[in-house]
């Protein structure tokens, strides 16, 4: 019973306030930051919103989300999550990240130099409603849809058929997108999380429109400022084919880790 | 274990095993993969004669300005211009309608074609009913110019049924770095069992030598397709072999094309008399002997083209860089131990707008 109740208390600290947990519907309190080395900047900016971005790849893809908390019913907390993504300086940067002409040779450029890249922006809102479970597990559903402005210049022929990237910037192709998820999280035991998620991506009309991806994380922390994380991304997607067939799937099994620390 | 456990390891054990790799290598010796067209044609049932084919089809982009071959500033090509070009080639093909075809740059799975399937989609429009396809590029993502996933390669396709085919791994070049070698092509000999009527052990081999590399890699290239045959002639086997061999006939009269091929711009142009480097792929004495790497198998079996008349004029050169240049070297070859019927041998040089290699024909007598 002690027992239980340590972990409920955890749980009401760690989870309940969002702390360390960027995919539940709960904010971080008013005036925390936490930074992760791959998760996005986060900061509490009022007791019901959150406000992030991501910092390195803010140089060349400007982004800034705002999640705000609305209600509280009962156990259930209701969020909605609203996010600007401005990819065309990313995208220019893949067709020659090293500067050179193709044919130089052109290393690392993931999108050929032949295509323009017009100004485009993707618009993503999500509702986010979580709800805690016995043996202080905190589930959370999500249901989103990305638009994008500007996209219509662009040559199907210039996408990125990789998983993570494929399915997220099929939106500038295809003008919208929508997004289904699920994660758990919960503790083991007094220093350890575990995140365990799903999601799955639609992009109706496109080649390669679907994704089913699943992520398991377990997370140290190290104390109230700083935790590691350590887990695995798979991803189940549909790409783009020609003939015979117009689609082809993949599976992805990729490592996750990260790093992260936070100052109230 | 409860059911909702094992649920969970049964679709993690999938999703694991089913994982693909990002840059695929190759066994020394491993299976082709197999094909066969969507309705099959009927086969001749006693062919005194056999039509051989072998072509370079640039895979499928004609003489349009792919970066790496041709001074051009494209590395991905729309599905309307490859289907055109394929157009063109399965034209020429129904035209001729050769019995066995050993293709060489054929793509089956890559971003620059549209992604399509070239093997299937020339069985599925000829009289050709099988095909045997190895991978020379696999990979998921080749991380340069925007290239993406690829899988290209040489093929066989046949009127008869492919029993088995192998793919043979060739020496990587030895001239570049780790980095540069684990993302680039990985050649091969393909060699394939064909079902010909009244032939117990019918092979046809087709294979395509290192273009651009300046170290002796071609050397052990073509080495080891003449290893190949040999090992069939050993075993009393019948085989037709060729491809794009990327090397000039012996006793051709230029082997220097650095000044033929280079691009607008190049500041630098090294030709037989100034010493090296010379541009990759246009240079064809990189190393002792080179000029005359082809002879032991014109000195062993019978060419498609006699070697004299091979290297008499252009009437049987088989490529250039540019459409607008004429064919000017000979680098396409078909040999056999059968023999050849006489004057059968032909370079189809009215392909020019078609690949940047001439096709080659040929007429076997079958025993």
């Amino acid at each position: 019973m002690k027992r239980f109740a340590i972990i409920l208390f955890i749980t009401g600290l760690f989870c309940q306030q969002g702390l360390w947990q960027s995919g539940t519907a709960y904010t971080l309190p008013e005036g925390r930051w936490e930074v992760g080395l791959f998760q996005p900047a986060r900061w509490g900016q009022g007791q019901a919103r959150e406000i992030s971005f991501y910092k390195l790849s803010s140089l060349f893809i400007p982004n800034i989300s705002i999640k705000q908390k609305w209600s509280k019913l009962d156990d259930f907390v209701l969020s909605t999550n609203h996010t600007l993504l401005y990819p065309t300086p990313l995208l220019k940067k893949l067709q020659s990240p090293l500067g050179m002409d193709i044919g130089e040779p052109n290393m690392f450029a993931l999108i050929s130099p032949e295509f323009d890249i017009p100004p485009v922006i993707i618009i993503s809102n999500m509702l986010l409603i979580s709800m805690p479970l016995y043996s202080d597990r905190i589930l959370t559903g999500k249901i989103g849809v990305s638009v994008a402005f500007g996209g219509s210049g662009l040559a199907k022929e210039s996408t990125i058929d990789l998983p993570l990237v494929y399915h997220r910037l099929a939106v500038l192709y295809n003008g919208w997108s929508v997004r289904f998820g699920l994660d758990m999280n919960g503790s083991i035991k007094k220093s350890i999380s575990y995140l365990i998620d799903g999601d799955i991506l639609l992009i109706p009309g496109m080649k390669g429109d679907m994704a089913i991806e699943h992520k398991g994380m377990l997370a140290w922390k190290k104390s109230h400022r700083f935790q590691v994380s350590l887990g695995y991304k798979l991803v189940y997607g549909v790409y783009p084919d020609g003939y015979p067939n117009k689609n082809i799937t993949r599976t992805h099994l990729l490592p996750l880790i990260d790093f992260q620390w936070a100052r109230d | 274990m409860d059911k909702t456990r094992w649920l969970f390891f049964v679709i993690m054990a999938w999703f694991i095993t089913s994982c693909d790799p990002l840059i695929t290598t190759f066994d020394d010796v491993e299976s082709a993969v197999l094909y066969r067209a969507r309705n099959t044609t009927s086969t001749p049932a006693n062919n005194s004669t056999l039509q051989v084919m072998t072509w370079n089809i640039r895979f499928g982009i004609g003489r349009l300005p792919f970066f790496g071959d041709s001074c051009g500033d494209r590395s991905i090509f729309t599905e309307n211009e490859v289907m055109t070009t394929l157009d063109s080639i399965v034209a020429k093909i129904n035209s001729l309608d050769p019995d066995i075809v050993l293709f060489q740059e054929i793509d089956t799975e890559s971003k620059r074609t549209a992604y399509i399937d070239q093997v299937q989609w020339i069985l599925d429009h000829t009289n050709l009913n099988y095909g045997a396809f190895a991978s020379m590029w696999k990979s998921q993502v080749i991380p340069s110019d925007g290239i993406g996933r690829i899988d290209a390669g040489n093929a066989v396709l046949s009127k008869w049924k492919i029993e088995s085919a192998d793919r043979i791994q060739l020496p990587l070049r030895g001239d570049q770095d780790g980095l540069t070698q684990l993302f680039y092509l990985r050649r091969n000999i393909l060699k394939a069992k064909i079902t010909i009527p009244n032939q117990d052990s019918f092979y046809a081999v087709v294979t395509h030598s290192t273009a651009f590399a300046t170290d002796n890699t071609k050397q052990k290239h073509i080495d080891s397709f003449i290893d190949e045959l040999e090992r069939l002639e050993s075993s009393n086997s019948f085989f037709v072999g060729g491809g794009d061999l990327n090397s000039i006939p012996p006793g051709a009269l230029s082997h220097d094309f650095c000044e033929t091929d280079q691009c607008a711009g190049d500041t630098q142009v090294h030709v037989n008399l100034d010493g090296g480097p010379h541009r990759e792929g246009s240079y064809f004495n990189n190393f002792d002997n080179e000029p005359n790497l082809l002879e032991p198998l014109y000195n062993s079996y019978a060419p498609a083209i006699p070697l004299d008349i091979a290297i008499a004029g252009s009437t049987h050169t088989t490529h250039s860089t540019d459409s607008s240049f004429p064919w000017d070297r000979k680098l396409d070859y078909i040999f056999t131990n059968l023999n050849v019927v006489e004057n059968s041998g032909t370079t189809h040089q009215d392909t020019r707008l078609l690949s940047d290699h001439a096709p080659v024909t040929c007429l076997v007598t079958i025993p």
